[in-house]
C-alpha cells in the first residue's frame, strides 16, 4: 500500500506516539482469540535480531498508531487479539531508520490478518541511516563555518525526476564540519553555498575584499554539470570534503523599481541550483525612491531568476560579469485564474492552497502560490511554459485528474502559459477513481510484489501511471486514476527495475490484465480476477 | 505515481538564509547586528559628520597596525579590521599581522576586528559585563601621522566529545545543552549557552567559546522516542518505557555536583559522556479544579486557557523532562526516571478586553491564575494517584513606605513611576539573558506580585524615579539584600515590604585628565562600579567612561551612605554582592561618603597601563 503523504523519520513517530497508549485499548479489548501480528526485526547490515525496537501496529485508513511494542532481546514483537483488518506495520530505533514494513520508495507492505492468513512470520529488516559528511576549506585551507549545504537526492528513475530532489540542507559548524545523517541509500549531490566572511561589498571596501563564493558542488567544482554524484549504500558513511574559492563578486543594477504609480516594486532576486530556487534577496528599497533604480552587490556569478514588477516579468541570467538589467529585459508574464472542479460533479473544495510548479522548459524556475478561495484562484505572475498544478486542502494534497484550457482539455495536472491571460479549470479525483485487485502466485496472494498501471496511450506514462506495493494477503489499492485504458502488471520483487524507462514494462505487458476505467466514475473499479505475478 | 511531497512548499517560504548573511560575530547577537546593517549609508555619514572633532587634521588618514593573538602574543594573519558602518574601510591582515586602512575618515572612529576561530576579547568582556556589545570595543581617534594600533584577539575555544550509551546503541541525536557562568545583577549565574543534537557518531561540538566557566547537562530521553507521549492511566501499568535520565557531565544530575570545566586561550577540551538506560515510570497527576470566579466550574478545556506542567527537582530547579496535560482525563503526564520531583501545574486565562470602534473599552480578569504543586519520589514503578489541588494563584501586594529621613512617622508615596522587583532562581540557570519580573506596579498605587514557581530567589528592586531610592526591602522580618526570598508551592512568601527614602544622594564620577590617552590611536575605556558598603537590592550599573564622550557620568537615586568606586582598564563583569570578588580586586577602591540629599564629585583613580 502507499503510505501518507508525509516523510518516514521523525515526522510519524510524533504523530503515532500520540495516539499509541490511549487507542491501543481498542484494538487490545478484542477477544484474545483474534488474530495475532508477529514477527522479528532484524539489523539489515548484519542480520542480528534489534532489542528494544519500537513496533507500531496503524489503523489502515488514517494510519494513527492503534498499539505499539517493544522488541525483547531476541528482537521479537507480536500484537495478540486482532480483528480481521489491514494493518501498516512501522518500526524504528535510535541509530537506524524509522521504516515501514518491507518499504520501497514510498510504498509498503501492510499486513492482513484473517482466516488462512500467516502473519506471525514476518522478518521486518531495519537499516541504520546513511550518513554524508564532510568539512568545507576555503583558500589558505581555512575551514567556512556557517556555509550552507544543500543535499540533493538523484531521482532513480527518470518518471519521477519532476520531484523535487532537495532532501536536506544543513551548516557546517566552527570547523567548517557538516553532517546529513538518517539518510536512505542512493546517490546524492551536494551544493555549497556560502560568502567569505571577511567579504565587504560596499564603496568603502577594498576591491580584494568585494569578493564571493560561486555555488560549489562535490567534487570542488562551480559548475552544476560537473557536479560528482555520491553513491551512499544502506548504512553507509560517505565522506565529501568541498574547497571554495574566492573570485570577484558582481553587481546588478536594476533600473526601472518605480512604478507609474509612484509605488516601488522591490525586484527579488534568486539564485537557481538544479533548476530550483535556493535563496532570494530584495534590496534598495532607498535607492528605489530615491533613483528609481537599485543594485545587488556581492553576488557570486552564477545562475539567477530576477522578478520585476512592473510591468510583471522573470529574467533567467547566467551572471558571469556585472549585469545591468533593462527595464524590457526578461519575458513578461501572465496572470492565470483557475476554477476547480470534481470528477463526479460534486460541490468543489472551497478553500486551499494552489501551487503551480515550473516543467521542463518554464521560463521561471519558482513555484508560484495562492489561495483558492470558492473553489477559484487567481495568480497575477505566471512565466511563459509548461506547469503542473498542485492543489491543497485541509493538510491533503487532491489528485489533480486533468487541466483544461480555452483551447484544450489535457489529462493529467499540466498546462502551458503563453504570452496572453489564462483561464484554466483543475479537475479534482474524489478518491473514488480506483482500482483495487489482488496479485496471485501459485493460487496465493502474494504481497510485496510491484503493482503498476500503465496507460495504452502512448507517451502518457508520466502524467497517467500509478503504482502501489501489493499488501501481504495480495490486495492492492491504485488511487486517483484517470479515466482511460490501462494494463495492470505485477512484478515479483519489481522495485529494482528501472520502471519509467521506455519499453522496460513491455515484456510485462502480454501477461498484464486490461482494464477500462470510465468518465466520471462512482466507486471503487473491482478487479474480479486475480492479477498474475510476474517474475522480474 | 508517488505523491508529491508537501516540502515544495518550503521553497516558497524561504527567503532570508541566515547563513548568507555576513557573519558579523558570534550568533547571539546576530539580531542587534543585522538592524545596525541595515542602517543606510546616508544615515551614517551623518553620524560620522556630527563628531568629527578630537584629532588635529580634517583631513583623511591611513589607520595602520598589528592584530596579535592574546593568549600568545604572536601576530595574526588574515584577521579583518574595519571601520563600522556601511561604507566602512576594511583590510586583512598579513603575514606578520600587519593592516593598513587608507582613507580613514579623521576623528572618532569605531573599529572591530573579526576573525573566524578567534573572539575581540575586549568585546567579549563588555558583552560579559552586561553592555551593549555595538558600543564599539575600539574607539580610535584617527588623525594625520597616525601611531600603530594594536588589536588583540583570543582565540576562541570549543567543548567536544563522544556520548556513549550503555545499552550499546547509537547515541544518535541526543540533545546537549552547554551552560555558561555569567554575571547577573551582581552574582554568578548559569546561562544556556547554546544546544545541540549528538550526530550519527554520537558525537557533539560547540564551538566558538570565549574563555570562561562552563558545564554540560544532556535532555532525557526515552529509548521509545515517545517521551512525553500521553500515558492513559488506564494502560498506565503497561506503558513502563526505559531511556535515559537528564544528566549533567561526567555523571550527576545536580548542577551543584556537575564538572565545572574551564576554558582559556582557545582549548579544545573533550568531554565524552555515559548514559545508563533505566526504567522511565508513567506518572499521572490529576488537576482537581476550583471554581471559576464567574461561578461556573473552571475548565482548562475551555478555549483561550493556557495550561502548563513543569518539572522541578525537590530544591524547585526546572528539569528538562516534559509533562502533558490530557484534556480526556483532566490529568497531567509524564514519564519519569526514579528521583524526587516536584510537579508545578499553572492555568488561567488571558485578560479580555471588549473593543468597541476599534478601542478597548474594558478588561475584565476572566479568572486564574490558578496554580498548584504536587511533590513526589519516582522509585520502581508507576506513579499514577498523584492530585494536583489547583488554587487561585495568590497575589500579594508590597507594602511601600517612605521613611522621610530618619523621621519616625512614614508617609505615604506619591509617584507615578513604575516600581519593578524581579527575581532570579538561586542555583538554577537561565535559558535566556531574561530575569523573571516578580512584581510590578506604580509607587502611589499598590504594587502587586506576579505568581512564580515555589523556590528560592534573589530579588532586584528597580525603581523608575530617581527621586526615590531603596531603604530597605523585607520579607517577613529579613532582609531580602542578605537572604535569598523563599516562594511555597502556592507562589506565596511572606509579607514583602519596600521601604524607600527620598533623601537620595547623586554621584559624579570623572576622569582624571591623564586618562585621555594619546590624542591619536586607541582611546582607552574604563568600567566604573559605585558599589555600596551597605546590602541592597538596587543593582549596581557598570559605567562606561572614554574621554571623546565626555569623560563623566552622574549617577543618581543612590541610597546615601558609604561606597567604594572601583575603576578597571577593561570591561569587567564583576559579582559584586560576593565580598570575597570585591577583596580579590588588585584595588581597595575609592571610598566616598553620600549624604543625604547631597550631590557628590569624585575625581576617579584610573589603572596605571
Amino acid at each position: 500500500m502507499r503510505k501518507a503523504r508525509y516523510r518516514t523519520g521523525a515526522g510519524w513517530v510524533a504523530r503515532c506516539a500520540m495516539a499509541a497508549a490511549l487507542t491501543c485499548s481498542v484494538v487490545c479489548a478484542q477477544q484474545s482469540a483474534g488474530y495475532r501480528i508477529a514477527g522479528t526485526v532484524l539489523s539489515g547490515a548484519t542480520g542480528e535480531p534489534l532489542a528494544r525496537a519500537v513496533v507500531s501496529l496503524l489503523a489502515e485508513d488514517n494510519e494513527q498508531t492503534l498499539a505499539s511494542t517493544s522488541t525483547d532481546a531476541q528482537g521479537r514483537f507480536s500484537f495478540e487479539g486482532l480483528a480481521a483488518a489491514k494493518y501498516p506495520l512501522t518500526a524504528s530505533k535510535r541509530g537506524f531508520r524509522s521504516a515501514f514494513y518491507d518499504e520501497h520508495e514510498g510504498y509498503n507492505t501492510a499486513i492482513v490478518t484473517g482466516p488462512d492468513q500467516d502473519t506471525t512470520h514476518l522478518i521486518f529488516f531495519l537499516v541504520q541511516g546513511s550518513v554524508l559528511h564532510g568539512v568545507v576549506t576555503a583558500d589558505g585551507g581555512d575551514p567556512v563555518e556557517g556555509a550552507r549545504m544543500i543535499l540533493f537526492q538523484k531521482a532513480r528513475t527518470a518518471g519521477e525526476a519532476d520531484q523535487l530532489p532537495e532532501v536536506d540542507t544543513t551548516l557546517t559548524d566552527d570547523a567548517g564540519a557538516y553532517e546529513f545523517g538518517s539518510l536512505a541509500d542512493g546517490d546524492y549531490l551536494v551544493a555549497v553555498a556560502a560568502q567569505p566572511w571577511y567579504a565587504m561589498h560596499r564603496a568603502g571596501g577594498k576591491k580584494d575584499l568585494d569578493v564571493a563564493y560561486p555555488v560549489t558542488y562535490f567534487d570542488s567544482t562551480t559548475e552544476e554539470g560537473s557536479a560528482t554524484p555520491i553513491a551512499i549504500g544502506k548504512g553507509a558513511r560517505e565522506q565529501a570534503d568541498i574547497h571554495l574559492h574566492a573570485v570577484p563578486a558582481l553587481r546588478i543594477a536594476v533600473e526601472g523599481v518605480r512604478r507609474a504609480d509612484g509605488r516601488v516594486a522591490r525586484p527579488e532576486l534568486q539564485q537557481i541550483v538544479f533548476g530550483q530556487p535556493i535563496y532570494a534577496e530584495s534590496v534598495g528599497f532607498l535607492d528605489a525612491i530615491t533613483r528609481g533604480s537599485t543594485e545587488f552587490d556581492g553576488v557570486a556569478p552564477g545562475h539567477y531568476e530576477l522578478t520585476l514588477n512592473d510591468p510583471p516579468r522573470v529574467v533567467d541570467m547566467n551572471a558571469t560579469e556585472d549585469l545591468q538589467v533593462g527595464q524590457n529585459a526578461g519575458s513578461l508574464t501572465e496572470s492565470v485564474t483557475g476554477t476547480l472542479r470534481m470528477s463526479n460533479g460534486t460541490v468543489p473544495l472551497e478553500e486551499g492552497h494552489v501551487t503551480l510548479h515550473p516543467e521542463e522548459g518554464a521560463a521561471s524556475h519558482t513555484p508560484v502560490h495562492g489561495v483558492i478561495r470558492n473553489g477559484q484562484f487567481h495568480l497575477d505572475s505566471v512565466a511563459p511554459g509548461t506547469w503542473s498544478v498542485v492543489v491543497e486542502s485541509g493538510g491533503k494534497t487532491a489528485a489533480v485528474l486533468g487541466v483544461s484550457t480555452e483551447s484544450a482539455t489535457l489529462p493529467g495536472d499540466r498546462f502551458t502559459v503563453r504570452d496572453r491571460p489564462l483561464n484554466i479549470a483543475v479537475t479534482i479525483g474524489q478518491g473514488s477513481s480506483r482500482i483495487g485487485g489482488r496479485v496471485q502466485k501459485d493460487g496465493k496472494g502474494l504481497g510485496g510484489a510491484m503493482v503498476v498501471l500503465v496507460p495504452r496511450a502512448p507517451g502518457r506514462m508520466e502524467t497517467l501511471a500509478r503504482r502501489d506495493q501489493s499488501d501481504s494477503d495480495g490486495s492492492f489499492s491504485l488511487r486517483d486514476v484517470v479515466p482511460g485504458q490501462y494494463t495492470i502488471v505485477a512484478i515479483e520483487d519489481g522495485w529494482k527495475l528501472d520502471w519509467t524507462q521506455p519499453g522496460a514494462l513491455a515484456r510485462y505487458l502480454p501477461q498484464g490484465q486490461s482494464v477500462t476505467l470510465q468518465d466520471n466514475p462512482e466507486g471503487t473499479v473491482q478487479l474480479t480476477a486475480p492479477v498474475a505475478a510476474q517474475p522480474r | 505515481m508517488k505523491p508529491r511531497d508537501a516540502s515544495k512548499w518550503r521553497v516558497g517560504l524561504r527567503r532570508l538564509n541566515p547563513a548568507l548573511l555576513p557573519r558579523l560575530g558570534r550568533a547571539p547577537h546576530a539580531g542587534r547586528l543585522l538592524l545596525v546593517g541595515l542602517l543606510s549609508p546616508a544615515l551614517l555619514q551623518g553620524q560620522q559628520a556630527q563628531n568629527p572633532e578630537g584629532a588635529a587634521s580634517t583631513a583623511r588618514a591611513t589607520l595602520h597596525g598589528v592584530v596579535l593573538n592574546a593568549t600568545s602574543g604572536e601576530p595574526l594573519a588574515r584577521a579583518l579590521v574595519r571601520v563600522t558602518g556601511d561604507g566602512g574601510a576594511g583590510a586583512l591582515t598579513d603575514g606578520e599581522g600587519r593592516f593598513e586602512l587608507a582613507d580613514v575618515g579623521p576623528g572618532r572612529q569605531q573599529i572591530e576586528i573579526l576573525k573566524p576561530g578567534y573572539l575581540d576579547a575586549t568585546a567579549e568582556a563588555a558583552a560579559a559585563a552586561g553592555g551593549d556589545t555595538r558600543t564599539y570595543a575600539h574607539t580610535v581617534m584617527v588623525g594625520a601621522e597616525m601611531p600603530d594600533v594594536t588589536f588583540r584577539m583570543e582565540p576562541a575555544n570549543a567543548i567536544h566529545g563522544q556520548v556513549q550509551l550503555s545499552s550499546g546503541d547509537l547515541a544518535e541525536g541526543i540533545e546537549m545543552t552547554l551552560l555558561h557562568r555569567t554575571v547577573e545583577s551582581g552574582r554568578f549565574v548559569w546561562q544556556v549557552a547554546a544546544t545541540t543534537k549528538t550526530n550519527a557518531e554520537g558525537t557533539y561540538r560547540f564551538g566558538g567559546l570565549p574563555d570562561g566557566t562552563y558545564a554540560l547537562y544532556t535532555a532525557p530521553t526515552t529509548d521509545t522516542e515517545t517521551a512525553g507521549s500521553p500515558v492513559d492511566p488506564r494502560q498506565a501499568a503497561r506503558a513502563e518505557s526505559s531511556g535515559y535520565a537528564s544528566q549533567f557531565y561526567p555523571e550527576t544530575r545536580d548542577l551543584s555536583a556537575a564538572a565545572k570545566l574551564q576554558l582559556q586561550g582557545g582549548e579544545q577540551t573533550e568531554a565524552n559522556l555515559t548514559l545508563t538506560l533505566e526504567a522511565f515510570h508513567p506518572v499521572t497527576a490529576t488537576m482537581n479544579l476550583p471554581p471559576d470566579i464567574d461561578g461556573k466550574n473552571f475548565s482548562p478545556d475551555r478555549p483561550g486557557t493556557t495550561l502548563s506542567a513543569v518539572l522541578t527537582d525537590s530544591q524547585g530547579h526546572p528539569l528538562a523532562y516534559v509533562a502533558q496535560y490530557d484534556e480526556a482525563t483532566h490529568t497531567v503526564q509524564t514519564r519519569l526516571p526514579d528521583g524526587n520531583y516536584v510537579l508545578i501545574a499553572t492555568a488561567g486565562r488571558p485578560m479580555l478586553a471588549t473593543r468597541r470602534m476599534g478601542i478597548a473599552s474594558s478588561s475584565r480578569d476572566v479568572g486564574g491564575p490558578y496554580t498548584g504543586a504536587v511533590d513526589f519520589s519516582v522509585a520502581g514503578h508507576a506513579m499514577t494517584g498523584l492530585h494536583i489541588p489547583l488554587a487561585a494563584a495568590p497575589r500579594s501586594v508590597l507594602q511601600v513606605n517612605l521613611d522621610r529621613s530618619g523621621a519616625a512617622a512614614t508617609a505615604s508615596v506619591n509617584s507615578s513611576a513604575e516600581a519593578v522587583l524581579t527575581i532570579s532562581q538561586t542555583g538554577a540557570w537561565l535559558s535566556n539573558a531574561m530575569v523573571s519580573t516578580y512584581a510590578v506596579g506604580t509607587l502611589g498605587s499598590p504594587v502587586t506580585t506576579i505568581f512564580a514557581a515555589p523556590g528560592t530567589y534573589w530579588v532586584q528592586t528597580n525603581l523608575a524615579d530617581r527621586n526615590f531610592c531603596e531603604g530597605s526591602l523585607l520579607a517577613g522580618g529579613s532582609s531580602l539584600a542578605r537572604e535569598p526570598l523563599t516562594l511555597t508551592a502556592s507562589g506565596s512568601s511572606a509579607p514583602l515590604t519596600l521601604t524607600l527614602r527620598d533623601d537620595c544622594a547623586k554621584l559624579t564620577m570623572s576622569l582624571p585628565a591623564a586618562a585621555e590617552g594619546p590624542a591619536l590611536g586607541e582611546e582607552p575605556a574604563y568600567t566604573v562600579y559605585a558599589i555600596p558598603d551597605f546590602e541592597t537590592t538596587a543593582d549596581v550599573i557598570p559605567q562606561t567612561l572614554r574621554a571623546s564622550t565626555g569623560g563623566q557620568v552622574t549617577l543618581d537615586g543612590l541610597t546615601p551612605g558609604n561606597y567604594h568606586v572601583y575603576v578597571f582598564d577593561k570591561p569587567v563583569a564583576l559579582a559584586y554582592h560576593d565580598r570575597s570578588m570585591i577583596d580579590a580586586l588588585p584595588t581597595r577602591g575609592q571610598a566616598i561618603n553620600l549624604t543625604s540629599g547631597q550631590s557628590a564629585n569624585l575625581l576617579l583613580e584610573v589603572p596605571q597601563p
